[in-house]
């Protein structure tokens, strides 16, 4: 026997001493592997279109003039602060934020000799910034405007209102690039603002030749909607909720994973301090994780057990937010507190043909003594960024289950949420 | 069965595709497995590890060199990266050896053609660990000392200092058995 014949039956000896593992054995972990790099991939892919819509949805409803979201910015005459930024996530408005803008009874024209837009009658009443102002105070007005020209980008168009003795200069800044289509945003927009806001006080005098006494008559009014303002908030929010896969280990047979998962609903309930300050009370449901796989291997008969586990969860929550509107950030803190419903919702999934779904079987009481009898504490604490009306807030959740997620929503009014969450439960 | 076929819908994880991929190249790899992990479930995990890998990265092959080459270099990979993670095993000692160093083997050839096959399978099984991934790879699967250097992540020179000493081990045992069996 040569040297390569001999090399070629010690390769075939070394090969065939020791009994290879059995192919299915092997196939069913990687299949398992497959299967969850699968899912992580479409998590992710259906993440990123979320958040892609998301943005659309922002990109669109601040473009877009019919739409929900006051498009126009009237500028505070005293300190040049847009409304908006008094008033970033829609809260109680205080006496600086009121404003008077132009509706439509009588359309606004453009004045030939001073190619001006007249507009009929819009008053701009700041109760709490002393009188309407005079021509000379509109021309200093006009000249820090004029610095601002060259800093934004947005078309600003002045407004002149003549009022017998007192002009009222208001600025304007509005997207479309014609004036007629600036005037139809008025209308429309101020429509909105009027039925959204009820915060927001606005008078309008449909002729110029109405006296002041009528205008007095409607600041008092303006002044009593103010007083009667209210300082709690309702807001509804909708959640989508995804769980991180996160298979691991624990001792013996027996190991455990969160699945992705789906949805949140609830009301906060808001107690706003002041524009800045607010304390939210949050009453809500959560499903979360969908499912919990115990993968038990018995060795001999060697069977793979999936038990599938549903939560439900009632969520009391308690959360202190701070904004700062010129920085358009928030910061908050809270607590919540969920009491789980998990108890009779145990099923079971079959797995390659062995097991039978049982709805009826429970977990061991012992089990559920340990991890689902308790009401679990999450602390949280977020920081929360405003661009114009929307809000990107991300939140840090801690807790005894070990949860933590990162939260984005966006529109504080109806928002929604998606949750990244890592559930470890441990054995 | 057309290869290429299954290759393509691989790469766009159709299952049953996998299947008959893994179906079709499993024994070929658990053999070479076996041959760098004799326990079985150290061979196991491999294996999953490996057509994990296998499956993961089957995009990024391209056709350059034969399928069943290119999943032999990552299963040989994947082994060694499991010997490696070993920790009972001593680890790597990198060596700096003259090319023309002489290791006074001549006759490795001779007592690898006479001694049993048993006895080899023996021997190689019972090699340090790295002196048998080295052996492995050059003499059954014919890298050469700069390939094998480039997977093990070691030099040339240690690759040949571990080859040397798995062939003088062989030579040794060869020695000693001729010499028990010429008294």
């Amino acid at each position: 026997m040569n040297l390569q014949d001999k090399i070629a039956l010690l390769k075939k000896e070394l090969e065939s001493k020791n009994m290879a593992p059995k192919a299915d054995e092997v196939w069913g972990n990687i299949d398992r592997k497959l299967k969850a790099r699968l899912r992580k991939k479409k998590l992710i892919l259906s993440s990123l279109a979320l958040i892609i819509l998301a943005i659309c949805y922002i990109a669109v409803n601040n473009g877009n003039p019919a739409s929900n979201e006051p498009q126009i910015h009237v500028d505070d005459a005293v300190n040049h602060q847009p409304v908006r930024e008094h008033n970033p996530v829609g809260l109680k408005t205080d006496q600086k934020n009121l404003a008077i803008v132009p509706l439509n009874e009588n359309k606004a024209e453009i004045d030939q000799h001073t190619q001006r837009i007249a507009v009929p009658r819009i008053i701009r009443h700041m109760p709490g910034n002393g009188p309407l102002k005079t021509a000379d105070e509109k021309e200093s007005s006009a000249s820090k405007q004029g610095s601002e020209d060259n800093l934004s980008m947005v078309l600003k168009t002045r407004l002149n209102m003549h009022d017998g003795e007192n002009t009222v200069d208001t600025d304007v800044h509005a997207s479309p690039k014609n004036e007629t289509g600036l005037i139809d945003m008025l209308e429309k927009d101020t429509r909105v603002v009027t039925e959204k806001n009820e915060n927001i006080s606005v008078i309008v005098e449909d002729s110029v030749k109405k006296d002041e006494n009528k205008i007095a008559d409607k600041n008092s009014k303006a002044d009593s909607i103010q007083q009667k303002t209210k300082r709690y908030v309702i807001r509804p929010y909708l959640g989508i909720v995804f769980n991180q896969l996160k298979p691991f280990s624990v001792p013996g047979k027996t190991y455990a994973y969160s699945l992705f998962s789906n949805y949140s609903a609830g009301l906060l309930l808001d107690y706003h301090f002041n524009p800045h300050t607010m304390v939210s009370l949050n009453l809500g449901y959560i499903k979360l994780p969908s499912k919990i796989e115990f993968l038990q291997k018995d060795s001999t008969s060697n069977e793979e057990i999936i038990k599938v586990l549903n939560t439900n969860n009632l969520i009391l929550g308690l959360e202190f937010s701070r904004f700062n509107a010129r920085k358009n950030i928030c910061y908050n803190l809270g607590h919540q507190v969920t009491v789980s419903g998990r108890k009779r919702n145990f099923i079971e999934q079959e797995m390659n043909g062995k097991v039978i779904y049982n709805q009826q079987k429970q977990l061991p009481q012992d089990f559920q003594d340990k991890y689902f009898s308790k009401i679990d504490f999450l602390f949280n604490a977020g920081l929360s960024f405003y661009h114009d009306r929307s809000i990107l807030r991300i939140n840090y959740y801690q807790g005894l289950r070990d949860v933590s997620r990162t939260t984005v929503l966006f529109n504080p009014h109806a928002f929604i949420q998606l949750n990244y969450a890592y559930q470890l439960f441990r054995f | 069965l057309d290869i290429e076929k299954i290759i393509k819908e691989c790469k766009g994880n159709v299952q049953q595709s996998q299947r008959a991929l893994f179906d079709f190249f499993y024994e070929d790899m658990a053999k070479i497995v076996m041959r760098y992990c004799p326990n079985p479930d150290d061979a196991k995990e491999v294996l999953n590890d490996g057509f994990y890998s296998v499956f993961s990265n089957i995009g990024a092959f391209k056709g350059d060199s034969k399928f069943k080459t290119w999943m032999t270099t990552i299963f040989i990979r994947q082994a060694i990266k499991k010997i490696n993670s070993n920790k009972t095993f001593p680890t790597l000692m990198e060596v700096s050896v003259n090319d023309n160093f002489d290791f006074g083997i001549a006759d490795y050839d001779n007592a690898l053609v006479k001694l049993e096959t048993k006895e080899l399978v023996n021997i190689i099984e019972g090699l340090p660990k790295f002196e048998k991934i080295v052996f492995n790879l050059h003499v059954f699967e014919g890298y050469k000392h700069r390939e094998i250097a480039e997977i093990c992540n070691f030099s040339e020179g240690t690759s040949r200092w571990y080859l040397n000493c798995a062939k003088k081990n062989i030579k040794c045992t060869y020695t000693k058995l001729n010499h028990i069996s010429s008294r």
